[in-house]
């Protein structure tokens, strides 16, 4: 996957480079299908956010994203499933990552319009988020209620990892266009 | 109270009827837009519908367009109390197969809907601070639901929702309100997309428990002036469908 932080910021050449990853990569067919695109996840209040920074941190990031949930696509089996991870921070968490939110929301909601165009097909598409890594600088006390559990964030490999694989399994079978906030009840 | 406010993407459609809705009620209304034939013209309805209309070229994905923006409005207004985004990209209404989106095209819609709401935040913020002013952005239920031929168009929408949310928690304590709206209103974009695909036209009409597109300055702008307004200052961080009901969700 084309490297935010490292690629060319061009706008042509970066379309460019996104566009030559999706079409270049074979990943052949599988029927499940983890997205989990690059985050920038470095704090900033969007004010002080230079138009250098925004480029890095939300631009590129998402259209990567983005050719990421369409390379799925092409490789997701008939019947099989996507889920999209992205890092998300509940909004009383969010000061300081504009690009972050921005980002997630807007992949969260490419997810959902896959879900319709592959839903035809069998394919379902849908994201967990995760405040693992945005939440390491958090001040404590949080502000607002306490996450419901204690274990707030989780872990990568384990709450997220667990509902990611919730949303795979069969049991999940009628789950589509949906967003599971793996976040311990961060976010109600 | 004469408020003075900023609209991209007036030069028809939802923005030119924000931008008549706040002159109506004879607010200054300073037209954003790429191309001045259209601009003076909008401003000068501004003028005519009983506020101070006023033209500003400005490109909303160019960082130096929009701080030069910013720079002429402080100049010449001395203020500035709202700031209204409005602006989309051209390919908006423009149905397309998921997979056939390229990376170009999400690029665009990108730049002109997020960047630009970006970049005018950035610049209008120290104005903004000045009169504990307000933003509002102009989002779509596409951005709710998820809409599998304009897919690009809804995520940059979402995004923008995201943008917003977080705005309001940062600026809140400086006084300044982020706000969107969602309409769903009659513009050329939507003449369009009907004349393209008459069965868009029955499905977009036949969900809207009130039976009608909105209109843009009688249903629409209205909405936006309030939130702009002293009436809605404990109003921050939200999301207003002026849909006449047909999104399900909010």
């Amino acid at each position: 996957m084309p490297d935010p932080a490292a690629g060319d910021p061009d706008r042509e050449n970066w379309a460019g480079t996104v566009e030559r990853w999706r079409h270049d990569v074979h990943p052949g067919r599988h029927e499940a299908v983890v997205v989990a695109p690059f985050a920038a996840l470095e704090e900033a209040p969007l004010a002080a956010t230079t138009p250098e920074q925004w480029r890095r941190r939300l631009e590129m990031p998402f259209s990567v994203g983005f050719a990421a949930l369409q390379l799925a696509a092409a490789t997701c089996a008939d019947g099989g499933a996507i889920v999209l991870v992205v890092d998300l921070p509940s909004a009383l968490d969010a000061s300081g990552h504009a690009t972050t939110v921005a980002a997630a929301e807007g992949l969260m909601a490419a997810a959902r319009a896959l879900a319709h165009s592959e839903g035809g097909r069998g394919v379902r598409v849908n994201a967990v988020t995760t405040s693992v890594r945005t939440s390491a600088t958090l001040s404590r006390p949080l502000k607002g209620t306490p996450p419901a559990l204690t274990t707030f964030p989780g872990a990568i490999d384990r709450e997220v990892a667990g509902a990611v694989r919730a949303l795979l399994a069969p049991d999940a079978g009628g789950v589509t266009g949906q967003v599971l906030h793996a976040d311990c009840g961060r976010t109600p | 109270m004469t408020r003075t406010v900023v609209v991209s993407g007036a030069s028809g459609g939802v923005g030119r009827g924000i931008a008549l809705a706040c002159a109506r009620a004879g607010w200054e209304v300073w037209i954003a837009a790429r191309r001045p034939e259209e601009g003076e013209a909008v401003a000068a309805e501004m003028s005519a519908a009983g506020g101070i209309g006023r033209f500003a070229h400005c490109d909303v994905t160019d960082p130096g367009e929009v701080a030069a923006l910013m720079r002429q409005i402080g100049e010449a207004s001395g203020q500035l109390h709202g700031v209204v985004h409005n602006a989309t990209s051209g390919r908006s209404s423009l149905a397309s197969p998921f997979g056939e989106l390229t990376a170009e095209a999400v690029d665009d819609h990108l730049a002109v809907a997020l960047t630009g709401l970006y970049l005018l935040a950035r610049e209008s913020f120290p104005l903004l601070v000045g009169t504990q002013g307000a933003v509002v952005v102009t989002t779509s239920e596409a951005g709710f639901e998820g809409k599998a031929q304009r897919a690009a168009y809804g995520a940059v929408k979402a995004a923008q929702r995201g943008l917003v949310r977080v705005l309001a928690q940062e600026w809140g304590p400086a006084g300044v309100r982020v706000n969107c709206v969602a309409p769903l209103a009659a513009s050329p974009a939507m003449n369009r997309a009907f004349e393209r695909d008459p069965a868009t036209a029955a499905r977009v009409l036949g969900r809207i428990p009130l039976g009608r597109l909105g209109d843009p300055a009688d249903d629409v702008g209205p909405v936006v002036r309030f939130l702009l307004s002293d009436e809605a200052r404990f109003v921050t961080s939200q999301t207003i469908m002026v849909d006449g009901g047909s999104c399900v969700i909010s």
